[in-house]
């Protein structure tokens, strides 16, 4: 072959993958034509999605979905809670790079840090944050002047945080759930409020990513006030993804409550699982379809999925025990760009999340 | 002066709690008469917080002037201070001994918590 001939063909064939991530639903017909002519086979599936965008798998690479024209994100409005019975099974990697396989994909995708003791989405996306606001939980301030030392306050309060002793009122703000219940007992109306501050939100961009993080104060014991500022975060009709507090505490209901659906991640061990075991507990009483993503998986152990089918819940993924990926992480790079063969693994993940969610 | 301190058991043989927040009970001795009477303080032993703040509370309604215990924690003493209650810290052995002790003056007032909350 002539080298100028080789040069076309390779043109075309770059031709053909832009022309696969280019054209608009209804237009698989051109694909063919020019895939046809560079000699790669490209199959199609059809996945409606609102607007009736196609999504076409071809040989070429994983999965390609059809954007449509102009270079509009799709919209969708699904909210996708990625949470664990412990830490350190891999919730973050899989958020992060649900995210990154959501945009590729031609969503827009938001992605919610609302682990706010230990943020660290933001080590691997890397996000150009644009906004940074704090976040305060109400507390009392009492007007000695007013206050006829009644004790009503203190009699109303569940956590200890006021009290009235030796005609003092004392406030303990750091215990204070901002309720507001002294407020309202005190029958003088000496009890004012103002704002604590627990911590902040941090918001930006990470490619066409959005990105939203909360930090809470070292030492900060109050939490949900800030997890759910996060969640109200970010743009709305977008795939957002939330990744969760670890465990099975108030932070961890504060974070999924009310999402669309949750990914359970775990990691094939005796006390891995036995950690899953209590966070499907507590889903199945929170009622939010949920399904199970197994991290650091072998073929060989099968730990994980015989507890799936005994609890009856569905596995939607293996992520393979795999150095590449562990050495990702490790770099703080994604392993959706650093290890490109398991691009397939999260797009396929996403695929499943989608049918499952809008059962 | 009525005193009180944190105790295992209902008795001036009880060992001295060193917890003051989540001790068993407060044993409160007139140091005048040698009077004594138990106060339970089991509600707070399993509080998730203000477990301190709580048996502080305790302690002052039951009129003392002051508190001997173990350790203290920053949120009893500042709600002790509040209630003027002075506190004794470091006390170990038998109620009685205590009594004792603090009677031939003995312990020293603590002007600080000397512990973080929580440090059980
Ligand atoms: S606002 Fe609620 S939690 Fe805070 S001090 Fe008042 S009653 Fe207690
Ligand atoms: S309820 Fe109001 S008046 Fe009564 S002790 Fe509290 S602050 Fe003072």
């Amino acid at each position: 072959m002539a080298p100028a001939k080789d040069k076309a063909a390779a043109k075309d064939k770059d031709k053909a993958a832009d022309t696969v991530a280019g054209v608009v639903a209804g237009e698989s017909g051109k694909v063919k034509d020019v895939a046809a002519r560079v000699g790669v086979t490209v199959s199609f599936t059809k996945y409606q999605n609102g607007g009736g965008n196609v999504l076409c798998r071809d040989l070429m690479g994983p999965v390609h979905w059809v954007y449509p024209s102009g270079g509009n994100k799709m919209t969708i409005n699904l909210t996708v809670a990625v949470a664990s019975g412990k830490g350190g099974t891999g919730k973050t990697t899989v958020s992060v790079n649900l995210a990154c396989a959501a945009v590729a994909a031609g969503y827009k995708a938001a992605y919610l840090d609302s682990d706010v003791e230990e943020p660290n989405g933001h080590l691997f996306l890397k996000p150009r944050i644009s906004r940074r606001y704090p976040v305060s939980v109400p507390v009392p301030v009492i007007d000695a002047e007013k206050c006829i030392a009644c004790s009503s306050c203190g009699e109303i309060c569940q956590y200890s945080a006021i009290l009235c002793i030796n005609k003092n009122v004392l406030t303990f703000e750091k215990m204070c759930h901002g309720c507001g219940g002294c407020q309202l007992a005190c029958p003088v109306a000496a009890i004012a409020e103002k704002g604590r501050k627990i911590g902040i939100v941090e918001e930006g961009v990470a490619g066409e990513i959005s990105f939203v993080h909360g930090k809470l104060n070292i030492g900060e014991a109050m939490s949900t006030p800030l997890i759910k500022a996060v969640r109200s975060a970010g743009p709305d009709n977008s795939l957002r993804i939330v990744d969760a507090p670890p465990g099975t505490s108030c932070p961890v209901i504060t974070a999924i409550k009310g999402v669309d659906f949750v990914i359970l991640v775990t990691e094939p061990t005796p006390f891995g699982l036995n950690d899953l075991g209590l966070a499907l507990d507590m889903i199945k009483e929170l009622g939010i379809p949920h399904a199970v993503v197994v991290n650091r998986s072998n073929p060989y152990n099968s730990l994980a999925r015989d507890f799936c089918r005994e609890r009856e819940v569905k596995l939607l993924a293996e992520i393979p025990d795999d150095r590449r990926i562990a050495e990702a992480y490790s770099r703080g790079e994604l392993a959706f760009s650093a290890a490109p063969a398991y691009r397939g693994v999260f797009e396929d993940l996403l695929i499943s999340i989608e049918k499952e969610a809008r059962r | 002066m009525k005193i009180a301190i944190s105790a295992r058991e209902q008795t001036l043989k009880s060992l001295v709690d060193l917890r003051f927040g989540r001790c068993n009970c407060f044993i409160v001795v007139d140091t005048a008469t040698g009077d004594y009477r138990a106060v339970s303080n089991n509600q707070n032993l399993n509080a998730a917080q203000g477990a301190g703040i709580q048996s502080a509370e305790i302690v002052s309604r039951q009129g003392v002037e002051a508190v001997i215990t173990g350790h203290c924690g920053p949120k009893a003493f500042r709600t002790l201070s509040a209630a003027g209650i002075k506190v004794f810290t470091g006390a170990e052995g038998t109620v009685a001994d205590t009594v004792e002790k603090f009677k031939k003056g003995m312990l020293t007032e603590a002007e600080e918590a000397d512990v973080e909350g929580h440090w059980i």
